[in-house]
């Protein structure tokens, strides 16, 4: 099977080239100048490396996941809702689509998604900027929450490390494209992945989710203080799960497709009546942990921070 | 063009060991098949032909392909003879950069491998080698099971793989053409991670020059052409390529220094641009005569390797090289 490398490949070798295409082409006879090479950002070249478009950054329109091969009903929902999906197949796939962080211009690899990050990088051409390494070096880049183009969630607990997390962040800001990132840091509580006597998880994704630009939907007992203090002296309205369906469905983990508009677990009803009173439109599918079902390869650009 | 039907699916497992964090010896390399691939940039379905003169500005040349067959083939020879491990990179019929048609394929060196993956350069010199890093991350973690553990992003510029470790825990990179400090400030910790609790030393060679390699001096951006180990206290250094620093540094370090003494020769063959079998056994180019002997007279085995047509458009034995495992090697600072 051709891949989008192959394609892309083809594509590079058809087109009818000019000099119009070498960047700082100075005139015949000139030398070619360091200097400009030297002043391009990876963000300025990598699409004409890679032939593509990378990341889901932010919370604008998703337009192209991966889920695996068995996830036929929700991947019909999400092309329902005009969104690419990559199905994750074959002898070789990976057995899961959750672990990798798409960032703009390539993947964050946690460690143990090697074989996922190799089936993106082969299948769909997506690079891996980062795997994240070293001694006592944890951070789930998968498992991070964005609220807004220029706001990036992470954690410390048994799935990040601050090691992992300094790491994870370093690449995140380099890639990030906007000038000032505001990062907030959830202390999750609590020792193990989910209490689901009590709620608290060590993965934020079960914690918190944006529904729009001012609106997320966070299990406050799992979150510290100071991460609730800031949401709201920023202005975004808190809509909380209910108990019973966050530590039974795991509600928090859903899919945002737009600001506004986004697709969670049929199995909440109390949290999705919450939700949609909040103003959010619902798209509702069976199963759980859906953002864990879902690699988001790419959105468009969306609202920051002040964008309301 | 169809990589992923002409090639086999990588058995290994990703849990492999892979990596060059020293001068231990050398177990596993990957190198090129030469093809007509190498001359696509003066194809005359592309306009660039046209302008010679921008095409060769940093010191590449147009091939002669036969004589590379043949150079090549020796080479693998004598790596097979040494008990390494050689594969070979299949570029496909037309592998294409970024902006336009790919060129020197025959420099794998491009991907630098260490403990825990590969790192993708960023590069700084020339626009149709924008893809050629990225190509062989892509094929080494398919073929060879090696995952990528970093890229160099931002206004970062290194090509890594031509930096240079002169024992397990002396790592030297450079400033030039083809490193900047943003591309060293984000590699340095790539690179300590991956030495795991050795106490890393690091130098910082000043290269001069604005291109990859300059002709008339025999300087270059890259560390490759200016110096090598040849031991765990042994270098060759082209003494006019490298900054006063460092050469105040090897003599505190205590360093046997070997000079490349001819610039013909090092102009035309970049005597230093070797690799390491393990400390104190070293390949070289064969047509570097005064300075294969000048190692030889410090007590070092040379592997002499043909590079005639490869020295001529404009690399040797480390450009033409991927260092894919190597066992760990000695210390410096004990």
């Amino acid at each position: 099977m051709p891949t989008f490398f192959d394609d892309y490949q083809s594509q590079l070798h058809d087109r009818r080239w000019t000099w119009d295409d070498i960047p700082f082409y100075e005139g015949k006879g000139s030398r070619q100048s360091i200097a400009p090479l030297h002043h391009l950002d990876y963000l300025d070249v990598y699409e004409r490396v890679y032939g593509r478009r990378i990341g889901a950054n932010g919370i604008g329109r998703l337009r192209e996941v991966a889920v695996l091969g068995n996830q036929d009903e929700y991947g019909a929902v999400l092309e329902a809702e005009g969104v690419t999906v990559h199905r994750i197949e074959g002898d070789q796939a990976p057995d899961t689509a959750h672990g990798l962080l798409v960032a703009d211009g390539g993947a964050i690899a946690a460690d143990r998604t090697e074989v996922l990050a190799h089936w993106a990088f082969w299948n769909l051409n997506i690079p891996t900027l980062l795997t994240i390494s070293g001694r006592g070096a944890v951070a789930e880049a998968g498992a991070t929450v964005w609220l807004a183009q220029d706001v990036y969630v992470v954690g410390l607990s048994a799935a990040y490390t601050r090691a992992g997390v300094d790491q994870l962040l370093a690449m995140v800001e380099l890639t990030s494209g906007v000038d000032e990132l505001e990062v907030l840091t959830i202390h999750c509580q609590g020792r193990v992945p989910f209490d689901r006597t009590t709620g608290a998880s060590a993965y934020i994704t079960n914690l918190i989710a944006p529904l729009d630009v001012d609106k997320v939907l966070a299990y406050k007992a799992g979150i510290d203080t100071a991460t609730l203090l800031w949401l709201e002296r920023n202005g975004y309205d808190v809509v909380e799960p209910a108990f019973a369906e966050h530590v039974g469905s795991a509600v928090v983990n859903l899919v945002l497709i737009e600001p506004g508009r986004v697709v969670m677990t049929a199995e909440a009803p109390e949290t999705l009546a919450r939700v949609r009173a909040a103003g959010i439109e619902v798209i509702e599918v069976p199963g759980t942990g859906l953002r864990a079902a879902t690699l988001e390869i790419l959105r468009d650009p969306g609202p920051r921070r002040g964008d309301r | 063009m169809l990589y992923a039907e002409q090639q086999d699916i990588a058995p290994e497992t990703w849990a492999r060991s892979c990596g060059e964090n020293g001068i231990g010896r050398l177990r596993e390399v990957a190198i090129s098949k030469i093809s007509d691939a190498e001359l696509a940039a003066y194809d005359e379905r592309y306009p660039f032909h046209e302008d010679v003169e921008w095409l060769e500005s940093h010191g590449l040349q147009h091939a002669d392909i036969g004589q590379m067959h043949e150079e090549q083939a020796q080479y693998a020879e004598a790596l097979a003879g040494a008990g390494v491990t050689v594969h070979w990179i299949d570029w496909g019929e037309a592998p294409m950069s970024a902006y336009g048609p790919m060129q020197a394929m025959w420099a794998p060196s491009d991907l630098w491998i260490i403990r825990g993956g590969s790192i993708i350069q960023k590069t700084g010199w020339h626009p149709f080698s924008f893809g050629r890093s990225e190509f062989l991350a892509r094929w080494a973690q398919h073929h060879l099971g090696v995952p990528v553990l970093y890229t160099v992003v931002g206004k970062g510029v290194q090509e890594p793989a031509t930096t240079m470790w002169f024992a397990d825990d002396v790592w030297v990179t450079g400033i030039s053409a083809a490193y900047n400090a943003e591309g060293n400030r984000q590699l340095e910790p790539v690179v300590r991670r991956s030495a795991g609790d050795i106490d890393l030393e690091v130098h910082t060679i000043y290269l001069s020059t604005d291109r990859f390699v300059d002709r008339d001096s025999g300087c270059s951006a890259h560390l490759t052409n200016a110096i090598c180990p040849l031991d765990v206290d042994k270098v060759l250094v082209y003494p006019s390529a490298v900054d006063f620093e460092t050469h105040e540094w090897l003599k505190r370090k205590g360093y046997t220094v070997v000079e490349v003494e001819d610039r013909e020769e090092q102009i035309r063959y970049t005597p230093t641009n070797t690799i390491p079998l393990e400390p104190g056994a070293i390949f070289m180019v064969k047509e570097a005569k005064r300075a294969v002997a000048a190692v030889r007279k410090a007590g070092v085995e040379v592997i002499e390797v043909p590079n005639e047509e490869f020295s001529r458009i404009g690399g040797a034995l480390h450009c033409r090289t991927m260092r894919v495992l190597r066992d760990p090697g000695p210390l410096k600072n004990v």
